[in-house]
């Protein structure tokens, strides 16, 4: 096709293609000078023809094919320019090129800013590690200076605490030599002080020793058999002289007299701190404590008549060193109940409390505890015992026996599960089947005593051979029963543990 | 006798249907799938160790004979007989 086109073709061509497109072409000479032009010279900013582009393809030989990928003109616009040689005739051609221009100009400032943005982040995680690097050090600054002072507090209370025991001693002694001689007018009174002041003394060693050892986690728990009503007995004679005194009741009542194995000593620790909390704090009216054991926890509550607390008081309620009243005449050290919420979570359990401005507080403390045995049989036996035996059938059996006669009885259907509820129970016996499907009952026994089990073990097996029973011995087991079981001999083992 | 027994014994009298119907799913399907002899055995084996406990003194020596057969006879008719046994008992029963 002949680049000359008819005037009208030209025309319609210039109008709608040319225009709209933002299109130029020149024809040049052979002498480098532009012979015709067609399109719109003016929205580049050039003249008529476009004399203009000379400049621009000044030094390009007459055949070569050159695409300039971008020309920016005086009036900010923008072009591809493409310099052709074809059958004999030179031309230029200009393509509009603002939004391509544009693009590129954005994707550069993006990738710019992508790089800053690289940059900033490298810094912001180099920040970052510094700062985790000085939280790990200052936590472990903080763990040893937090050690140190536990450590500290616990030496120091064990240091007071020797020569308080002292004269704990010496002063009963002396006031038995009182009480044998004519008393001098005023000792006993002044003895009287004293003793109060050093037993105060002792209590709160005891406390901050108690808050230290919790804190450090050496807090060991001694549990033994004790009754319920032992407990609500030892409160009653501990409370009912003070409840007197204030001219107050204190009721302390149980449901059920379960022997339980707990450790009595710590239970009565946090029992004595919230009913002598109720009893400090309640001018009229009463002190209740209710106890129960049931399904496995045992839950007491003290409930007092006393001014009640409001809901930011209940909540800094059992904060060490916290005080209700900081400028109250009721004495205290303020750690009674930071460490009975301790040391109710110590043994798993907590202390919860409810209370309405003037209308009185209740403590709900509960932890999971065992009974030793059903009180009717009234005997010494094992607390826990774990049956570890794929046989649905006999585990029944078993439980049901077992537990008729008071134990706590607990089931396993293979290995593993008999070592988590060893991790988890503790039991005092184990009655292990020696074939638990593909598992062998040797191999179980071994794992236990590998975890450091030092229950008594009893292997059960179908078979009595006597090779079955030397297997079972040499693995671990304390005892052989063949199946079926001698429920006597079963129980006569149990009375040996 | 106690009642708590009597009540445990009953469940496991119920529990014979089941028992029955999988004694005899392990023992025909022995020809087509190898490890069904094991399985057979675990039943056998958990019958010889429970039915005498629960007092059924004749399942329980049946179950230990049929253990014994499986234990030491590749021949399944050897083991035929106990098994027909145990299966007698338990649909008796």
């Amino acid at each position: 096709m002949s680049f000359l086109l008819p005037p009208v073709v030209r025309d319609y061509l210039n109008e709608v293609w040319f225009e709209q497109r933002s299109m130029f072409c020149a024809l040049l000479t052979d002498q480098g000078t532009i012979a015709q032009s067609l399109g719109p010279a003016h929205v580049f900013g050039l003249s008529v023809d476009a004399p203009e582009i000379l400049d621009m393809i000044a030094g390009l030989g007459p055949d070569e094919h050159v695409v300039i990928p971008f020309v920016q003109f005086g009036n900010g616009r923008a072009a591809h320019l493409h310099h052709a040689a074809r059958a004999g005739q030179r031309f230029v051609l200009l393509f509009a090129a603002d939004n391509t221009f544009a693009e590129m100009g954005a994707q550069q400032q993006l990738a710019n800013e992508l790089a800053l943005a690289n940059v900033r982040q490298a810094q912001t995680i180099a920040a970052l590690t510094q700062a985790q690097q000085l939280l790990r050090d200052s936590e472990r600054e903080l763990k040893r200076t937090h050690d140190l002072k536990s450590l500290f507090i616990s030496k120091m209370s064990h240091e007071f605490g020797t020569p308080i025991t002292a004269v704990l001693g010496r002063m009963r002694l002396l006031e038995g030599v009182l009480n044998a001689a004519p008393a001098v007018a005023g000792v006993a009174e002044h003895l009287n002080v004293v003793r109060r002041g050093v037993l105060h003394l002792h209590q709160l060693v005891q406390s901050v020793l108690d808050e230290a050892r919790l804190e450090q986690g050496t807090l060991r728990l001694e549990p033994t058999r004790v009754r319920l009503s032992a407990i609500v007995d030892d409160l009653l004679q501990l409370f009912s002289a003070v409840a007197q005194e204030k001219a107050l009741k204190f009721e302390a009542v149980f449901d059920g007299d379960h022997l339980l194995w707990i450790d009595a000593l710590r239970v009565k620790q946090i029992l004595i701190n919230l009913v002598s909390n109720g009893l400090k704090y309640t001018h009229q009216g009463k002190v209740s404590l209710y106890m129960h054991w049931r399904e496995g926890r045992l839950t007491a509550s003290v409930t007092d008549t006393g001014p009640g607390m409001t809901r930011e008081q209940s909540s800094s309620l059992f904060q060490p060193f916290k005080r209700l009243n900081e400028r109250s005449s009721v004495s205290g050290t303020g750690l009674g109940l930071a460490i009975s919420r301790e040391l109710a979570q110590h043994m798993g359990g907590n202390i919860e409390v409810r209370s309405t401005l003037g209308d009185g507080t209740c403590f709900i403390f509960t932890m999971p505890c065992e009974t030793v045995a059903s009180l009717e049989l009234g005997q010494s036996r094992a607390a826990k015992v774990l049956i570890v035996d794929d046989d649905t059938d006999i585990r029944e059996l078993l439980c049901a026996v077992l537990n008729q006669d008071g134990f706590n009885v607990y089931e396993a259907s293979n290995g593993a599960e008999a070592e988590e509820r060893f991790r988890t129970l503790s039991p005092d016996v184990i009655l292990l089947d020696m074939q638990l499907g593909a598992e062998h009952g040797t191999a179980v026994a071994r794992k236990l005593r590998k975890l450091g089990c030092v229950s008594r073990i009893v292997a059960l097996s179908a078979s009595n051979s006597d090779e079955t029973a030397r297997l079972a011995l040499t693995s671990g087991c304390d005892a052989f029963l063949s199946k079926p079981v001698d429920f006597t001999r079963l129980k006569e083992l149990m009375q040996e543990n | 006798m106690d009642p708590i027994m009597a009540q445990l014994r009953a469940r496991y009298v119920a529990s014979f249907p089941e028992k029955r119907a999988l004694l005899q799913a392990a023992w025909q399907a022995i020809p087509t799938h190898p490890g069904a002899k094991m399985d057979l055995r675990v039943l056998c084996h958990k019958l010889a160790g429970s039915a005498p406990m629960y007092e059924f003194i004749e399942l329980g020596a049946a179950a230990r004979e049929a253990c014994n057969a499986i234990d030491s006879s590749y021949e399944n008719s050897a083991v035929a007989t106990h098994i027909d046994s145990i299966l007698t008992i338990l649909a008796r029963d």
